[in-house]
């Protein structure tokens, strides 16, 4: 025994200061195994958690079933799959689910190709303030666009005050009232400034030598688009389609408010009606159905990017684009056509919730109706500027969402640090991998997993739940999907040379990171804490379960509004919402002087 | 004083005290209940309406102990319960829930809560109303617009079901509110008279496809498409909008007809055969492990009395469930005995047995 011990102890010692030299020489591989660990507790945690729910009965099923709680099931699959009652809980919503994702998706790439050819790639005018103008429907809460919809194409199903267009005289018939098609188009502007941005990004990394090749050889514009920029954009497009499709997947609020009038349900709302009515084994199995589309996106988005990056070169050395010069009657229409979509998306929301806030009495469009009642208080009603609770709630987000957002800032780019350092070992494809699931899954499945993993103590890990650290810690894990993939392909831009440079002149790894890789990282940085501040800001269905007493945000006591009757106020939070959020954006640009597009990456 | 004159002397008081006024044995119980919760300084209510700020408002002006009341659905509620009393980190002392059969079924059994009746008021209280202890009575009613009809236009609940009204019924989601299935659960139970109701309206007899009139009213109300909802504050506002030529008609709480002033809303009540609303209890029950037990257990008193249970009773709709207490004098009925069966009760036994079934048949012919 003991010669065997002797015998592999040199060996061990060896190779256990092997690595800890290269440890020392390389801290990506310290970086990476922490934040695996980490990752790997707060991402896969509350997925098992997931899983566990959809498969074991709960307390309720058990009296009435038979059997004890915690019992091992496939009742909640079959019900789900097979049972009679599959086509109205599974089936119908997921063929809904389908169409409106692939309807939506594909909307909101044809609006983000377009607009971001404009706005990159013409001479329209007001091309700077559209490129802000345009993200501002990502900047507002779901909600708010479906709202702003139903306000002005209701009819008389949902009775009630008149909408705008009733006012007008006319009447819009169902289909363009309620279900599918608003749905559609509700969810493709709220998205498509994801694929604006990124199509903006990527028109702009194109290097201009091969236009200038096509145009010497004496190719035209639609050639040199169609044959040339389009193909090259092809992997920002798969970018574009991973991240919209995740989000129109689980989306529930928009679907919810346009699709109930007329009983039109995807597999977002399913689940939120089986978690709302008690019934959390099926609402899992749904989550885990969701999840696993995700997952076979980002599994083809990863298979794509390896086989097309062998055609694609991207030099980023060519001069800036020359703008095309549009004839005066295209500068005039493409002109109007960008900024219609601003007016629909944009501010069309952002009137529709004024306007029903200046409004004594809902749906009297006259002038004697009008009043600022509602934002000074009146009759002993709170105002918005009154509002005790709107100040704290107001508080409370800046809070929870801006150390979130800087904590997800910061992790993002060490992931990214870890992934391209690591670059080839495992340890780099799982941070990738792992790190942007939770994206994939259904926030309000992810919220009580969450409550049930830190409501203990575990481990080093206080119980969180009760305090802010807990929404703070969610948000950082929901939202570090942005940040890591900002990270990650801005890293990929910083050779190591750079770092190289530095240890040979003595530079500490803190030093590194603070003089050569930060200031090198500076746009995505701001992005990966842009992205997930202005998520966190809108956040409803993940923190409405983990909130308590005291922890209220804009978003949760707009909900109380609603509960109390006050729709003014809500609708005046939101407001805020979208106000706040936007100046914290121009404001963050302005000081950094960079922009959103920079960092995510196509 | 030894110890012995001192226990004669204490002995000799009880006796005096039990003897003569046992109110003031309970007044010291209750004296003693109100230094345990001051000492404790705040207490945490999770409730299925927002009225309870209100309610915790008027508590801490009398007693300077603080109430952190959250507005919560039941669904909600639960879940964080049972989470909070699982993993022993509990934050809640207090909840007010509406999904009887749920409590019976699951957070009784279970030991997430604990029934609590205070005992000063046990007597007041109807044995029914408390275990699990019912503290208010809320109604629901089918209301319609009044500035379109003179009078309700609709005098039986099976004409909802004819095309007449199709899409033309406004009412919370099944899917979604438990009250909901409760009601549907109670119509089951009073299927007989459903089917009577039927005959004597159109003179004929119901043609059942299902096994019971009450499910046969069910299955043809979700085929009639009636438009849902999550809350019922839109849904009354819905009703009641002036201006409308072809207003529907709604089941919300007669708590809603307190904004008939406020928003100018034109809203009146159906009176219906056989039945022209529902009656929901609300319980109150003591989380297992709650960090302030006794500011619980004094605030659930203070529930049961008037000022306590004030917030929800001045307005019309609701009713303490301790009969001495007054409610609003604008109510149809002065009180919950004075509304006789002409309300919908359901039996939670029932619905906890019952509400999967109900609420597949309801999906199943609401398309």
């Amino acid at each position: 025994m003991t010669t065997l011990v002797g015998a592999t102890r040199t060996p061990l010692r060896a190779r256990l200061r092997l690595f800890g030299s290269r440890l020392a020489c390389e801290p990506g591989h310290l970086i990476g195994v922490a934040l695996a660990i980490a990752l790997a507790y707060l991402v896969l945690a509350p997925m098992l958690a997931v899983l566990g729910s959809s498969t074991q009965l709960t307390r309720m099923d058990a009296a009435r079933l038979g059997g004890r709680h915690g019992d091992l099931t496939l009742a909640y699959f079959e019900r789900v799959f097979t049972s009679p009652m599959s086509d109205h809980i599974f089936w119908t919503p997921l063929a809904n689910t389908l169409s409106v994702a692939a309807m939506a998706t594909a909307l909101a790439v044809v609006f983000g190709v377009v607009l971001a050819a404009l706005v990159t790639s013409t001479n329209i005018w007001g091309r700077k303030a559209l490129g802000f103008l345009l993200i501002i429907p990502y900047m507002l809460p779901s909600q708010a666009i479906a709202t702003a919809w139903i306000t002005v194409f209701k009819n008389r199903r949902t009775a009630g005050p008149a909408g705008v267009l009733e006012a007008l005289g006319f009447s819009p018939p169902d289909w363009l009232a309620y279900g599918q098609f608003p749905i559609v188009i509700c969810l493709a502007l709220s998205y498509f400034p994801f694929a604006f941005l990124l199509f903006s990004n990527g028109l702009n990394k194109i290097d201009t030598q091969l236009e200038e090749a096509a145009v010497t050889l004496g190719a035209r514009t639609r050639t040199i688009w169609v044959r040339i920029l389009l193909p090259l954009l092809i992997p920002t497009t798969m970018s574009v389609l991973l991240l919209t499709v995740a989000r129109t997947l689980g989306t529930f609020a928009a679907p919810y408010v346009l699709g109930t009038p007329v009983g039109y349900t995807l597999l977002s709302t399913s689940l939120y009606s089986h978690l709302r009515s008690g019934a959390p084994g099926v609402a899992a199995v749904l989550a885990i159905v969701l999840a696993v589309f995700g997952i076979a996106m980002l599994a083809f988005d990863v298979w794509m990017v390896r086989n097309w990056q062998r055609f694609v070169t991207v030099g980023g050395k060519g001069d800036k684009r020359q703008r095309a010069k549009l004839r005066p009657m295209a500068r005039i229409t493409q002109t109007a056509l960008a900024w219609t979509v601003f007016l629909v998306a944009a501010l069309g929301p952002l009137l529709v919730m004024l306007q029903s806030t200046l409004l004594r009495e809902p749906g009297v469009f006259r002038l004697d109706n009008v009043s600022l009642a509602y934002w000074f208080g009146f009759a002993g009603q709170p105002g918005v500027f009154t509002s005790p609770e709107i100040f704290w709630a107001l508080f409370n987000s800046l809070t929870i969402a801006g150390t979130a957002a800087i904590i997800c800032g910061v992790l993002g780019l060490a992931v990214g640090y870890a992934v391209v350092r690591l670059q080839g070992s495992w340890l780099s494809g799982f941070l990738r991998q792992v790190s942007f699931l939770p994206y994939l899954m259904p926030g309000m499945a992810f919220a009580a997993a969450f409550l049930t993993l830190f409501a203990v103590r575990r481990g080093p890990i206080p119980a969180l739940y009760g305090s802010i650290s807990l929404l703070v810690l969610v948000m950082v894990v929901t939202y570090l999907p942005y940040a890591s993939r900002s990270g990650i392909s801005a890293m990929m831009q910083v050779g190591r040379e750079p770092e190289e440079a530095g240890v040979v002149l003595g530079a500490g790894f803190f030093a590194r990171m603070l003089r050569i890789i930060g200031p090198l990282q500076k746009t995505a940085l701001v992005t990966a804490i842009i992205l997930p501040f202005i998520s966190g800001m809108k956040e409803l269905s993940l923190v409405v379960m983990l909130v308590t007493p005291g922890t209220e945000m804009l978003t949760t006591q707009s909900l109380r509004f609603l509960d109390y009757g006050f729709t003014q106020l809500a609708n005046a939070t939101v407001l805020i919402i979208g106000i706040v959020v936007m100046l914290m954006v121009l404001l963050l640009q302005r000081v950094t002087k960079s922009n959103l597009a920079g960092g995510l990456g196509g | 004083m030894n110890i012995r004159m001192c226990l004669a002397s204490f002995g000799l008081a009880a006796t005096v005290a039990s003897a003569t006024i046992p109110a003031q044995a309970q007044t010291a119980d209750i004296d003693k209940l109100i230094a345990a919760a001051k000492a404790e300084g705040s207490v945490v209510a999770y409730w299925m309406s927002a009225r309870i700020a209100n309610a915790g408002a008027g508590f801490a002006a009398k007693y300077g102990i603080k109430v952190l009341g959250t507005k919560m659905t039941d669904a909600e509620s639960t879940e964080k319960v049972v989470r909070e009393v699982e993993s022993g980190n509990v934050q809640v002392d207090i909840i007010g829930y509406d999904d009887g059969p749920r409590l019976i079924t699951e957070m009784i059994p279970g030991k997430y809560v604990e029934n609590y009746v205070p005992p000063g008021l046990k007597d007041a209280i109807p044995e029914a109303s408390r275990n699990p202890l019912i503290y208010l009575w809320q109604v629901s009613i089918f209301g319609y617009n009044t500035e379109r009809y003179d009078k309700c236009p609709i005098t039986n609940v099976w004409q909802l079901t004819e095309p007449k009204w199709a899409g033309k019924l406004h009412m919370f989601d099944p899917r979604l509110r438990s009250m909901q299935i409760q009601a549907f659960s109670a119509m089951e139970d009073r299927a007989d008279e459903l089917a009577a109701s039927y005959e004597k309206f159109y003179g004929k007899p119901l043609k059942l496809t299902q096994a019971n009139a009450g499910l046969e009213f069910i299955k043809r109300l979700a085929a009639s498409r009636p438009v849902l909802y999550n809350e019922d504050v839109e849904l009354a506002a819905n009703v009641g909008a002036r201006g409308q030529s072809d207003p529907p008609i709604g089941i919300y709480t007669l708590g809603r007809h307190r904004e008939i002033k406020e928003k100018n809303l034109a809203l009146g009540m159906c009176r219906l055969e056989p039945f022209q609303g529902i009656n929901q209890p609300t319980y109150i029950q003591i989380v297992a492990g709650a960090p302030h037990p006794n500011a619980a257990k004094l605030f659930a008193h203070y529930l049961l009395t008037q000022e306590g249970v004030s917030p929800w009773t001045k307005d019309v709709g609701a009713y303490s469930s301790n009969p001495t207490l007054s409610a609003n004098p604008d109510n149809p009925y002065p009180n919950v005995s004075a509304w006789g069966n002409s309300l919908l009760v359901s039996d939670n036994a029932h619905v906890a047995k019952r509400r999967q079934d109900l609420l597949d048949l309801w999906i199943a012919n609401n398309r």
